[in-house]
């Protein structure tokens, strides 16, 4: 007797190719549309935009209607394939047939997997044509072709084959799309929001940060959608090598699971949400420990109170339950005795997690490496700062021994006093290179004032005015040109070109900077001039990073006095003749609000009278005193001499620094 | 052929079938009574290698039958409720029916379309319900199965395409000693085809019979006494199931060996005896009372 084995391929196939032929049409035709024929459409454009870079996942190639496809078309084909064991006559029938579960599997998967790939390669086809006998060379290369062939089909067949698995795991074709895309997004979900949740209570996480790095690696969906064309020029690609590596495993084992659970399978579950009775309890965990951690990181993140973060757990995980519930039973009826029960061991289980688990981290958050240990350290705001210096230059990290037992000394009392519900605080971002190559990176959230004393012992430190002044470790001799120009609204500014004053007032200025005390540095005092650079066009890189630190302030007393020398000092500061008059007010309260803010809101209230200057000498004082600053006790309105009745500025100065005469003046005034 | 040993099956806790058992003989047509809801189709479907026994065991043609491909080859399931692959013309099933089972005979098929007329152009689904039913039954049957498992097969036939089937049914039997399973929910198209007959009341089964043995067991006897005849019946050792008077007739249901039963009866001086026809019906309406069960509970 002949072997069946060919026909019989041929028919299942006939069956599988009448079922869903018209998924790999729409597929081929969808991949025509995006690519072949928008190539054409842009070979004839003269006026196009050029391509970024990005090959065929370029705009030019519509990328977001193509990954729409990529995640479409392959969960269409498996629920359609799939779909006789979610229909009980054809379960019945095929089932009744001569022909394993196992062999039924691998030529369904097969045939779809063939239904998928060959409309990719196809289109990959054409576009090879199109790079034989056109001049395709603006739009991409062979190895970006060859990359875009493998990626889709690596993508593909991951969705596929992860909505195959959930197949066997339900009785419903729509849930089986739905779980597809929960499978797909959840471990992203799932990392973000036991990250969120670690993060209220465990000092020091700066994972959170990180968090829009590392999440695609959760999740194939968030991997391709993070990709943008314009980023592409740095070799992004929608998913690297490894991850399609990756990927293609993850395929494999969902295979040969899906295959045994199916094996497995009992076939009266059609109809029924889940299929297997031993994931039940699984997704009603899952559904009641998500929505908790959802809704508490809702009124956690809002409300900034523990008490709301509670609140918030408890909710959401009651909703969880019952929904789960509800979706479980196809029904409303759930809040019913038995249900309670369940609630009780859910809830309590899931409550049990959530309280555990911030305690893995307790490691975590008390450790501090020893000064031994520390290659350098970089201490900053925040982790994308961070990422930024150390992407374009070589920073001067910090090295001593005595600024990185600050650092350990700092980082070990935020440790103590984070705060983690206070919105108030400053970011922190600390990160050590250890000297066995180990990379230590924690973020802190703390009201600088409570560390106070720690701050100052290393903002005082050499190391630490090097790493946050870049102006100390540039080379003067590339710099062709500085021009200063005075904060406020004046037109004055400065150019100085000659090399020799340049290393000059480089010299000055690092002076005062090694010079300056936390205080200093924290509240620069008196008005400032911003410092640009014109540079050799060989160190341009290092132009532009701490814009912020570009300036130097009426306070410098080096700078000051050289630039008095040299004549630029009324040009490069706002210098008391430009001023009109200067208005000066107590400031007591409301200390959230800008100054600005604060000064308008007294001047309309008129209920308290200002100190006006008039007198020439007494407003050079202020000029001198006065910080552009969110805190101190008195405000100043400056009124310039060319926009009278029109723009002021404000500024603040503490009691400490106050000149006599407006001490006198507001002492006499509350008398 | 089917050796059925003690199975049970829950659906989501509730137990549908409990511990039935029973067998099929080489050659027999056996059936399966029991109203809606007895298990019927789920024992059927269980023995088809569609759904699984949580505990017993089920054998056909000696090998237990889960997943069992070459046992499949050689037995064929007809559901109550019909499934045809969508767009399907009759020669594309053919065709999808033969690449499965090694013994598809195209010569038994095409002379089953002749007999039943039909168009092997015309798709499937837009045949009549009846019609339907007859594409299954040949296409069953040109597989040339050793097992036929039919879950009420004739529902929804006419009275002419039912005896064709059933013919055919029987002729398979009679040449090629077919083993048959079929369920119904009435007796009398049971008893018009079957040799063995199980009856089957909420997942259990509640007796077991040989059709012939049991019509050749069970008498329905019209007598009339002239005097002390019928007390004499009374004390006397026949096993009498059931006894109505009608003026001085009686009508008696008697089990026991024929001639035994008449010799016993003539002894008591009857003035008339008669033996009556007795359908299924009878029988198992008496045998049931027996057991406890009225009948009408029981079947429909």
């Amino acid at each position: 007797m002949p072997s069946k084995t060919s026909l019989f391929r041929k028919e299942m196939f006939k069956r599988d190719f009448r079922n869903v032929g018209w998924i790999s049409i729409l597929f081929f035709c969808g991949l025509v549309f995006t690519l072949p024929l928008q190539l054409l459409m842009a070979i004839n454009d003269d006026y196009r935009i050029d391509a970024s870079g990005a090959g065929l996942f370029d705009s030019t190639f519509m990328f977001e209607l193509q990954f729409m496809l990529l995640f479409l078309m392959p969960v269409l084909m498996a629920v359609f394939l799939f779909r006789y064991i979610h229909v009980k006559g054809a379960s019945d029938f095929i089932h009744s047939f001569p022909i394993s579960r196992d062999h039924l599997f691998r030529h369904h998967v097969l045939s779809g997997l063939m239904l998928l790939i060959v409309p990719i390669l196809v289109t990959s086809l054409i576009l090879f044509m199109f790079y034989l006998f056109a001049d395709v060379s603006t739009f991409y290369t062979i190895n970006q072709l060859g990359y875009w062939t493998l990626m889709m089909m690596i993508v593909s067949i991951l969705t596929f084959m992860v909505c195959v698995f959930a197949g066997t795991l339900t009785g419903i074709s729509a849930v089986q799309a739905v779980l597809t895309f929960i499978l797909m997004l959840l471990p992203a979900g799932i990392y973000a929001l036991v990250a969120v949740h670690i993060s209220f209570f465990i000092a020091g996480l700066s994972d959170l940060a990180l968090l829009d790095h590392t999440i695609g690696n959760y999740s194939p969906i968030v991997k391709v959608l993070q990709f943008y064309p314009n980023q592409a020029q740095g070799g992004f690609l929608p998913v690297d090598s490894i991850t399609l590596v990756i990927y293609f495993v993850a395929s494999i084992l969902f295979y040969f699971s899906g295959k045994a659970i199916y094996q497995k399978r009992p076939l009266e579950v059609t109809s029924q949400t889940i299929a297997i009775n031993l994931l039940k309890p699984v997704f009603q965990f899952g559904m009641t420990f998500c929505f908790a951690l959802v809704v508490g990181t809702y009124f956690g993140e809002t409300q900034l109170l523990l008490s709301w973060l509670i609140f918030g757990y408890v909710v959401g995980g009651i909703i969880g339950y019952f929904l789960s519930a509800m979706v479980l039973d196809k029904s409303f009826h759930v809040f019913r005795g038995q249900y309670f029960k369940g609630l009780l061991v859910f809830g309590g289980t899931a409550g049990l997690v959530i309280g555990i688990l911030p305690l893995f981290w307790l490691n975590y958050e008390g450790y501090v490496p020893e000064p031994s240990e520390v290659n350098s350290v970089y201490i900053g705001d925040n982790i994308f700062q961070f990422e930024e210096l150390i992407e374009n230059t070589t920073p001067d990290l910090i090295e001593s021994e005595e600024a990185i037992n600050a650092v350990i000394h700092l980082q070990k009392e935020m440790i103590n006093q984070n705060d983690l519900f206070n919105s108030r605080g400053k970011m922190y971002f600390i990160s050590f290179e250890l000297k066995n190559g180990d990379h230590v990176q924690r973020t802190y959230q703390i009201d600088p004032k409570e560390v106070q004393a720690s701050l100052k012992r290393l903002m005082e430190t050499k190391d630490y005015k090097e790493l946050t002044y870049p102006v100390l470790n540039s080379d003067p001799s590339k710099v062709q040109k500085i021009t200063l120009q005075p904060g406020g609204a004046v037109n004055t500014e400065v150019t100085i070109l000659e090399p020799k004053q340049i290393q000059e007032f480089y010299q000055h200025v690092r002076e005062d900077i090694y010079n300056l005390s936390y205080d200093e540095i924290i509240h620069p005092v008196g008005t400032r001039s911003h410092v640009s650079e014109v540079r050799d066009h060989s160190d341009w890189t290092v132009e532009y990073y701490f814009p912020q630190d570009n300036m130097i302030y009426n306070s410098y007393k080096n700078t000051v006095n050289w630039l008095k020398e040299e004549g630029y000092y009324e040009d490069a500061f706002i210098d008391e003749g430009e001023i009109d008059q200067v208005n000066i007010y107590p400031w007591n309260e409301a200390k959230k609000q800008y100054p600005r803010e604060a000064y308008d809101q007294i001047v309309q209230g008129g209920s308290v009278e200002s100190l006006e200057v008039t007198d020439k000498k007494k407003i050079e004082t202020m000029l001198l005193i006065s910080e552009e600053d969110e805190e101190g006790d008195y405000l100043v309105g400056i009124y310039y001499e060319d926009l009278k009745g029109g723009y002021y500025d404000v500024l603040a100065f503490d009691s400490s620094d106050a000149p006599d005469f407006v001490v006198d003046y507001f002492k006499d005034q509350q008398q | 052929m089917i050796e059925v040993s003690g199975i049970n099956k829950a659906f989501r806790k509730n137990d549908i079938i409990r511990d039935v058992s029973f067998s099929v003989k080489r050659g027999s047509i056996y059936g399966l009574l029991g109203s809606n809801g007895a298990g019927k189709t789920t024992i059927m479907r269980m023995i088809a290698g569609i759904l699984r026994q949580d505990t017993g065991s089920i054998f056909v043609l000696e090998q237990e039958v889960d997943e069992n491909v070459s046992i499949k080859q050689r037995m064929v399931f007809i559901p109550d409720v019909l499934y045809f692959l969508p767009q399907y013309t009759m020669r594309q099933l053919a065709n999808y029916y033969a690449s499965f089972y090694d013994n598809w005979d195209e010569e038994r098929y095409k002379n089953l379309i002749g007999l039943f007329h039909i168009d092997e152009k015309k798709k499937v689904s837009h045949f009549s319900k009846g019609l339907q039913r007859q594409v299954v039954f040949i296409l069953s049957l040109s597989v040339k199965p050793n097992v036929l498992i039919l879950d009420e097969p004739f529902d929804g036939l006419d009275a002419v395409v039912r005896k064709k089937v059933r013919s055919l049914i029987i002729q398979d039997v009679a040449e090629r000693d077919m083993s048959v399973l079929l369920s119904s929910h009435n007796l009398r198209e049971v008893e018009e085809i079957c040799d063995h007959v199980g009856i089957l009341h909420q997942g259990e089964v509640l007796l077991e019979r040989d059709l012939d043995e049991l019509k050749e067991d069970v008498h329905k006897v019209q007598v009339a006494f002239k005097d002390s005849g019928e007390r004499l019946l009374a004390a006397s050792d026949l096993k009498i199931l059931y006894k109505e008077k009608r003026g001085s007739v009686l009508l008696l249901i008697v089990k026991g060996d024929e001639r035994k039963v008449m010799n016993e009866i003539e002894k008591f001086g009857p003035v008339l005896m008669d033996r009556l026809p007795l359908t299924l019906e009878e029988i198992f309406i008496y045998e049931m009372e027996g057991v406890g069960y009225a009948i009408e509970n029981i079947l429909v």
